[in-house]
């Protein structure tokens, strides 16, 4: 257990913190661009999957920075520690604070007098984002290129801005339509490329 | 030394995976985008008596109250406003105290209650088919509320700024911003037909959507190229061998920019070529004699300037930074510049990506030509700044300088 610990601190504090700084600050950015004053339910949808959903892409996709180099990759392999215990403190990391902001954000919206059902949203949120991000995160993982995983993960979020109707369940932005179908399709399939990515990096 | 470094960049990324996404990505946008419309109506001569014409602007100051007017009913029924703060697109939601305030103003405008202004509004709408592509916009741009008799424009514009206090700064009710569209008669549009054959010899107002559409891609695909290349050096550890060869910086990163920007480019001008064949036909069934060569005066005076400052700002950010955490910062950079864009058609201002996404306008166009060459030449001359920037913090790090995140950082691409 402290052996994971370890390295989950070590990730922290080599890679992953700049990423958490830019992420706060993509956060703090959102109070001037986006309206959180008396918002319904439609409205709450648009500021949570337009804008706080992206911070799953920066939260997933670096989580192989480390290995971008193949001798630290081919040292970590020759260890006896097995790889998904490497991986493990950091994809909590990532999803402990993916939870906190979709927490934080309807809290702010209910605040300014919103009108939502919070755990719905919270609900619906929290799965487009860890789909998201586990585009990237699967890509990266794959490729071992985290350029990759950003360009797949962003060019996919920018589909979805005229081109959603072509993904059906995997469509985001389907929330600001009313329709939240798209949760255990998305949820499932979030859950198999990560487990399925570092399943991959095992090998 | 150049040439053999260039051609060897070149070899390189034909062979890299983010290169065929790059292809695949940029071919799927813009066939999709682009077969959608069926412009031939544009290119067809208007006849006197047809049901509508299109629209321009006007500076008429009633039409301006009007519409301006007809804007805050429908955005105060939704209850929905559509403002820019900071330059991104930002909806704003008033409560019961501002709406009644919003509708107050109105009654002072118009002389009439919300509730009557809602009835007009919706008899309007009941008048055309919501569900066509046609009606929806003819519904909306021929909305108009009428002012008060007795009110005056200046009047209309300290209300208006009454309205942006409640709402907040960025909205379409600012003073200075205020516009209005109008009808083109059968006149207005038969000379933007004929100046669409003679100036644009048909193939040139296509090939302003085609860059409309490829713009939107060049702002963002060409960061994962730079970075990538940027990177590669610092994957395979190659760094220092680099750092002793023989060649120049200006010789290594000029070879590498520019290989970088002609493999991004060429599929750019292929494409372009190949989707403006159709519109060399249709012209010469109408009777025009197309300007054969559009598609290479657009795609360098228009798109080149974008995806070499894309790629500059790539490889400067890469260079200074040397980890990918650039990657995402000049995705938000592509992102901003994407949302900067308030209009579709024209006003280029100094926008990264000018958009014209119409086919025609011919005249509107060449109106802003002069806007769109400073524009232009503003962006070529950044990127050249870029690109020196980019030299110097290659020379700098090869010579033993430390640079943020730079030669003797850990961290890692």
């Amino acid at each position: 257990m402290e052996r994971i610990v370890r390295a989950g601190v070590s990730f922290l504090k080599s890679s992953y913190i700049p990423h958490l700084l830019f992420t706060f600050l993509f956060c703090l950015a959102s109070g001037g661009l986006m309206s959180f004053r008396n918002l319904d339910e439609r409205q709450a949808a648009q500021v949570m999957e337009m804008y706080v959903t992206f911070a799953g892409i920066l939260l997933l996709t670096p989580l192989f920075l480390p290995e971008g180099n193949r001798e630290i990759w081919q040292l970590e392999k020759s260890k006896e520690m097995p790889m998904w215990q490497l991986y493990l403190p950091r994809v909590l990391t990532a999803l402990v604070v993916m939870a906190a902001l979709v927490s934080i954000f309807p809290l702010i919206m209910k605040q300014g007098g919103g009108t939502f059902d919070y755990g719905r949203l919270w609900l619906g949120a929290f799965v487009e984002m860890l789909f998201l991000g586990s585009i990237g995160f699967a890509v990266s993982a794959i490729t071992n290129q985290t350029v990759l995983g950003y360009m797949l993960a962003v060019i996919y979020y920018a589909v979805n801005m005229g081109g959603g109707k072509y993904l059906g369940k995997f469509a985001l932005f389907q929330m600001m339509k009313g329709s939240y179908g798209f949760i255990v399709p998305m949820a499932v399939s979030a859950c198999v490329l990560m487990v399925g990515s570092v399943l991959l990096r095992e090998r | 030394m150049f040439f053999p470094l260039f051609f060897k960049e070149c070899r390189q990324i034909a062979k890299s995976l983010v290169y065929y996404l790059y292809l695949i990505i940029l071919v799927l946008f813009l066939t999709s985008q682009l077969s959608d419309g069926d412009w031939s109506d544009r290119l067809t001569e208007p006849k006197p008596g047809q049901e509508s014409y299109g629209f321009k602007e006007s500076e008429d100051e009633t039409l301006i109250m009007e519409s301006t007017l007809a804007e805050l009913v429908r955005e105060t029924d939704w209850n929905s406003y559509a403002t820019y703060p900071f330059m991104f697109y930002k909806e704003v939601t008033l409560n019961d105290s501002e709406l009644a305030e919003i509708e107050q103003i109105l009654f002072e405008c118009t002389g009439k209650s919300f509730e009557q202004l809602l009835d007009e509004m919706d008899a309007h709408f009941s008048g055309y088919d919501q569900s066509t592509m046609e009606g929806a916009p003819i519904s909306g741009q021929t909305f108009l509320v009428e002012p008060a008799e007795d009110l005056t424009f200046e009047e209309f514009q300290n209300a208006m700024k009454r309205v942006c206090g409640i709402i907040g700064k960025g909205s379409a009710f600012e003073p200075e911003k205020l516009t209005a569209s109008e009808p083109k008669t059968y006149e207005d549009a038969l000379e933007d037909y004929r100046a669409l054959c003679e100036k644009d010899k048909v193939t040139g107002a296509y090939m302003r959507l085609f860059c409309d559409y490829a713009g939107i891609m060049l702002v963002i695909l060409p960061i994962f190229l730079g970075a990538t290349r940027c990177l590669r050096d610092k994957r395979a550890d190659a760094q220092q061998v680099i750092y002793a060869r023989a060649a120049s910086s200006l010789q290594v990163v000029g070879s590498r920019y520019l290989a970088n920007l002609f493999m991004a480019f060429l599929p750019v001008v292929l494409i372009a070529f190949l989707l403006q064949s159709p519109y060399l036909y249709l012209a010469r069934t109408n009777g025009v004699a197309p300007d054969v060569l559009a598609f290479l005066k657009y795609s360098v005076g228009w798109l080149l300037p974008t995806l070499m400052v894309t790629l500059a700002l790539s490889f400067v950010l890469t260079e200074l930074i040397g980890n990918v955490f650039a990657v995402i910062l000049q995705v938000f950079w592509s992102f901003a510049c994407i949302a900067l864009e308030t209009s579709l058609v024209g006003e280029f201002g100094f926008h990264l990506e000018p958009r014209w996404n119409t086919v025609g306008n011919t005249q509107s166009f060449f109106a802003q030509l002069g806007q769109l060459a400073i524009n232009r030449l503003f962006y070529l001359l950044l990127a050249i700044l870029l690109f020196g920037l980019t030299v110097l913090i290659f020379d700098r790090k090869r010579k033993g300088g430390v640079f943020w995140h730079g030669k003797n950082s850990k961290s890692r691409g």
